[in-house]
């Protein structure tokens, strides 16, 4: 399916103006978190080069503000701009990591389960049953809690983003398991794998080779829409406060902070890094939707 | 479904029911609505040494004597007292006076409540530590006998809730914690004092409903009722009074302050709190943890200086406080017995303390960890992230732990002592400096009760016998020249970074009159709803 | 029944395996003693305090403990409350039960008319829009959604109260703030809020049914037949959509009472998820395995009930296949 692209891609492609704008401003998005300590114009999460002299700055048109902060500044003095950009990055970073995390293992699940079936597909598939009816988000939600309370504090706040890809990711296997055990099901009845078999080749090579790449779509769809779903869950882990610490906010975290001073006035510390997430939010589900559209065109 | 479960499930829904009808019954009431962040932990005046428990247990309790209204100290259960001989005070009781389910207080009620505070269980074994016997001469006499004199014996009895031998007996609530059988300690959900209001109803985390004591003995405000709902989050606090749905907000969070300033209908009532804000460096180890430096250069005074002048305390005052806090000059503010007025604070030069570090040995600074709780004082958090990005500029690079209270304290205080650099605070409940000698800036010792949450381990041996001379002396003013001649020791030798002494900051409607002690006390029976 | 029991040997093995989880938590933890008297109390005293609550006993021994408690529904006292947690858990329950009703209620009711016609109407003006919506509905994190309510809708236009729950009141028998003015214009905002993700997630699914479903040969003879429009997009399109939605509905039920644990946390409702929150920032560990053990038994309970629901209604799962 994916291994080659179809030749209508592009046109199918440009002719969705709202797709064309959801994955420019991922790349746009993509990029400047990446190469945030190049694009952002304060190095927020370094604390020599904050002043708490600078704190609750309005964004750079409103009267009163410093031109030094576009964004503004939060309670801290830190700007509010290169905050995002940094705690986007932390975002991004857990959203790609923990969906790295879930595809790898639902894959060799699914596929050893898919292709071998038997005692290997019963006991494995059990256990995603049995997870499947536990929420990922709750899941996350226990695996971090219980961790913030059992692990002494410095531990957490310096593996926060580890611990989170763990949670996340370890919460959203199920799904991609079943997929592509279904894949592979269909897959396997088909006579290039019988005749893979025959001439002797080894199953190894029969599964990553010949099975692997007609799976590719559906677990490519299922992934940019997970993207999404991990960028939400560990925002909200953050603003339980089971996520990453007060000195290196994600972007969750930064909205929870804020959140104290919404009714205060100070609403660029909410409503930027709100729009931030939402956006990017958003523009993984449209893309992911296209996609998915576009390679089950009956659904369109 | 466990049984156990569901039979508690039909007896919280029975509860709830005489609930509404007692909430009905109270339509013509003076209402008053009070919201704050946290909650009582428990209602045991015995379980929880925790100053928002037990100010609000003040409410439904009372011990022999209290603060009254100008926050001088009177009798409450107790009418008079006398000092037969220097160890010796006999306590008159006050008579006449019932517990709210209508039993007699009496001198055995007293007795009773005393054993209950020296219970294993109990967190107030403190309040008598000085206390040698007691007993009950009468049903209407209290005698109680101290091992040395104890001129502050009074402050120290201001903890002391009495309870009803039987109600506590019929109830198996003879210690404050009953965990045989794994019971739930009858007294931690349900309260029968003699104060001015009892407990109607109570949902933990939820809701508190408080009604007036038809039989109270004292003078009391128009307050018939009282709701009480913790709130944890901030702007959720400021929108439910902006939006009338409470009439008292306390602590009212201080980026607030001007958006109730300038809505109608509310205002913000303030006075200085006895609470004392610092930063504490650890001089026990030799070693000190959590950091690669090596060594302990906190045993240099130099580099204690150092710290000081490089936090720039002011800034946090205008910046993190919103202004709503005072300069500390030392570890207790001006109200308190033992402020000495002479001491000065080190001034904010981070070009000396990059000096001073230079000649300890530390030109580039070091790095090291900083222990915060982030939910225990106003805006302690941030107050952290400011130290931090402060000392950066002299060169220190601190990591900072911040956590909720509920980690932050097993961690720092004994056995363990487990930080090299903190936040903390303290308010002597006493309103005398001494408390803060015995508790925080006394040399550990924690055998004889000194020292428990001296987490910087700072050991002044001259200001220890200071302290324990004043802690004898019966003539006042030699005792508070003692109290400040050791609080100068400590203020010389940086035993602590004092940073501020904080506002007690409350947003409540305009009609309403509120009573306001700095020891962040909230007697209800002088509020009034206008 | 086969298929039935098997599930109900499966199920019990999940719940030993959610107990030991709970028992590990139970374990793990610092220093109970501490967190149940306070700051002051002295070593010696905290030491007695050790003894005398059994955790110096050896591992098994409180291991054993700690499973014939849990079956007799008792599990310990919570160290911040001071109180019996399973009384603390019926006492929350209730609150958590009708708000993930109160949002199940309003995401079906709108979902289904609108999934409905966004799947009739793919092209229409209308059925763009609602699509757009849906995705920035599944798209927002609700807890962004909830701040963003109680700005507009408590601090500028003042008309809902921003947190609690409100008045209880009785309706044949049942207690319960939706019976009540007070107590509907509380859970309004919250229950808004929890059902939005739900209302995105089965509109979707009931439009890509629906457009499965249009496209079979048995909608074609419909039409062909000439039967009118409303009778085959009600009678002969929709059955056919509902037996996939009416199992995703098992799953979505789940996923509103996890989703609960955020909007309880914005609104301060006072159920289970806050009383979970508190658990995790106070360190109380007895409320937090209890809470662990308790939703993975109504997880538990709630599959084995949709499981059930499969067999009545497909004849295939009766037989054995699946």
């Amino acid at each position: 399916m994916l291994a080659k692209i179809r030749s209508d891609f592009w046109f199918e492609f440009l002719s969705s103006p709202v797709t064309v704008v959801s994955a420019a401003i991922i790349v746009v998005l993509v990029l400047a978190c990446t190469f945030a300590p190049l694009v952002a114009p304060h190095t927020p999460f370094d604390p020599a080069t904050i002043s708490i002299l600078d704190n609750n700055m309005p964004p750079a048109w409103v009267s009163g503000a410093d031109g030094r902060f576009l964004l503004g500044t939060d309670m801290q003095g830190r700007d509010v701009l290169s905050a995002m950009l940094y705690g986007g990055r932390i975002s991004l970073m857990v959203g790609l990591g923990a969906v790295a995390l879930s595809t790898l293992i639902g894959m060799a699940v699914g596929l050893a389960t898919g292709y071998f079936g038997g005692v290997t597909d019963a006991v494995l598939m059990r256990i995603a049953e049995i997870q499947f009816a536990f929420p990922p988000i709750l899941i996350a939600l226990l695996f971090n809690g219980v961790l913030k309370t059992t692990l002494p504090a410095d531990l957490f706040a310096r593996a926060a983003v580890p611990i989170m890809i763990l949670a996340i990711g370890l919460a959203g296997w199920v799904q991609f398991a079943r997929i592509v055990r279904a894949s592979v099901l269909v897959q396997r009845s088909q006579d290039y794998v019988a005749a893979c078999q025959a001439i002797g080749l080894p199953t190894i090579i029969i599964i990553l080779r010949h099975i692997t790449p007609n799976v590719l779509g559906p677990v490519l769809v299922l992934a940019m829409l997970q993207i999404a779903v991990a960028i939400v869950t560990e925002a909200t882990l953050s603003f339980l406060g089971l996520g990453t610490p007060l000195t290196a906010p994600s972007l969750g975290a930064l909205i929870q902070a804020g959140s104290q001073f919404l009714f205060s006035g100070i609403w660029w510390v909410v409503i930027f890094p709100g729009a931030m997430l939402l956006i990017m939010v958003v523009a993984f589900n449209l893309v992911a939707d296209w996609v998915r559209d576009y390679l089950n065109p009956r659904l369109r | 479904m466990p049984t156990s479960l569901l039979k508690s499930l039909a007896v919280s829904l029975a509860a709830s029911v005489t609930l509404t009808t007692a909430v009905a019954g109270a339509l013509n009431a003076e209402t008053l609505r009070i919201a704050s962040q946290g909650d009582a932990t428990s209602l045991d005046p015995h379980s929880h040494n925790e100053s928002f428990t037990n100010y609000f247990l003040g409410n439904v309790y009372e011990g022999l004597v209290g603060r009254d209204r100008n926050f001088e100290i009177a009798g409450q259960l107790a009418e008079s007292w006398e000092q037969v001989d220097p160890n010796t005070w006999r306590f008159t009781l006050r008579p006449g006076v019932t517990f709210h389910d209508g039993s007699a207080f009496t001198a055995d009620d007293v007795i009773f409540s005393m054993d209950r505070a020296l219970a294993d269980s109990s967190n107030f074994k403190h309040v008598l530590a000085s206390v040698d016997s007691y007993s009950a001469p009468d049903d209407m006499t209290v005698e109680i006998v101290t091992r040395a004199p104890n001129p502050i014996l009074l402050n120290d009895l201001l903890d002391l809730m009495i309870l009803d031998r039987q109600w506590a007996e019929a109830n198996e609530a003879q210690e404050p914690i009953n965990l045989q059988a794994e019971e739930k300690a009858y007294s931690a959900t349900n309260a029968n004092g003699t104060g001015p209001f009892s407990v109607v109803s109570r949902a933990q985390g939820e809701k508190t409903v408080l009604a007036e004591n038809p039989d109270y003995w004292g003078d009391k405000g128009n307050v018939t009722e009282v709701i009480f709902t913790p709130i944890n989050n901030a702007s959720t606090l400021v929108s439910a009074l902006l939006s009338g749905e409470v009439d008292l907000v306390m602590p009212l969070p201080l980026q607030d302050i001007a958006r109730v300033e300038g809505a109608d209908g509310v205002k913000v009532v303030s006075s200085p709190e006895a609470r004392t804000m610092y930063i504490g460096m650890d001089q026990w180890r030799d070693q000190i943890i959590e950091s690669p430096v090596e060594g302990n250069p906190f045993k240099d005074l130099r580099v204690r200086q150092a710290f000081a002048h490089a936090v720039d305390a002011q800034a946090i005052i205008d910046r993190v406080m919103q202004g709503q806090a005072t300069l500390a000059t030392q570890y207790v503010m001006d109200k308190v017995n033992g402020f000495n007025p002479d001491l000065t604070r080190l001034a904010y030069d981070v070009d000396k303390a990059k000096a001073l570090l230079s000649e300890a040995g530390y030109p580039d600074g070091f790095e090291l960890t900083m222990d915060c709780s982030t939910d225990r004082y106003v805006n302690d958090g941030q107050i952290c992230q400011a130290v931090v990005s402060l000392l950066a500029r002299a060169g220190i690079k601190v990591n900072l732990i911040a956590q909720p209270k509920a980690q932050f304290f097993p961690k720092v205080v004994a056995p363990d002592f487990g930080t090299s650099f903190f936040l903390l605070s303290w308010t002597p409940s006493t309103m005398d400096s001494l408390n803060v000698f015995q508790n925080v800036l006394g040399s550990r010792d924690l055998d004889n009760g000194r020292g428990a949450w001296n987490i910087s381990g700072c050991s002044i041996p001259e200001a220890d016998a200071l302290a324990e001379k004043a802690a004898v002396t019966m003539d006042a003013a030699e005792r508070e020249a003692l109290l400040k001649d050791a609080m100068a020791l400590m203020v010389e030798n940086v035993c602590l970074v004092p940073l501020h002494v904080q506002q007690l900051v409350w947003g409540a409607a305009d009609n309403i009159d509120v009573v306001q002690h700095p020891t962040f006390e909230f007697p209800l029976e002088y509020f009034n709803v206008n | 029944m086969y298929f039935l029991v098997t599930r109900l040997v499966q199920a019990s093995i999940v719940m030993l395996g959610v107990a030991l989880v709970g028992f590990l938590v139970f374990q793990f933890i610092g220093d109970p003693v501490l967190a149940l008297v306070g700051q002051e109390t002295t070593i010696e005293d905290r030491e007695a305090l050790r003894e005398r609550l059994g955790l110096n006993d050896p591992l098994l021994v409180q291991y054993a403990r700690f499973v014939g408690n849990a079956l007799q529904g008792d599990f310990g006292i919570s160290y911040s409350f001071n109180r019996d947690v399973s009384e603390m858990i019926a006492e929350r329950l209730p609150a958590t039960i009708e708000l993930v009703l109160l949002s199940g209620v309003l995401a079906l009711a709108l979902a289904i008319p609108a999934g409905i016609y966004t799947g009739i109407r793919r092209k229409g003006g209308l059925a763009q829009t609602i699509m757009a919506l849906s995705v920035i509905g599944v798209s927002i994190p609700s807890f962004l959604l909830g701040i963003l309510l109680i700005l507009v809708f408590s601090v500028w236009l003042n008309w809902l109260p921003s947190f609690g729950r409100g008045d209880v009141g009785t309706f044949l028998g049942i207690r319960s703030s939706l019976f009540t003015l007070d107590g509907l214009s509380h859970a309004l905002m919250p229950a808004a809020v929890l059902c939005l993700f739900q209302l995105g997630v089965i509109l979707r699914l009931i439009r890509a049914e629906m457009l499965e479903v249009l496209r079979t040969d048995y909608i074609r003879f419909a039409w062909a037949r000439g039967l009118p429009g409303r009778r085959v997009y009600m009678h002969h399109a929709l059955k056919n959509t509902l037996v996939p939605v009416v199992t995703a509905i098992g799953l979505q039920l789940s996923s509103l009472f996890a989703f609960s644990i955020i909007t309880e946390k914005v609104f301060q409702w006072p159920g289970m998820g806050s009383l979970l929150l508190h658990a995790i920032g106070q360190s109380d560990i007895p409320l937090l395995a209890a809470y662990l053990i308790f939703v993975g038994l109504v997880f538990t309970l709630s599959n084995l009930v949709v499981d059930a629901i499969y067999v009545a209604i497909d004849p295939r799962i009766r037989h054995g296949g699946r």
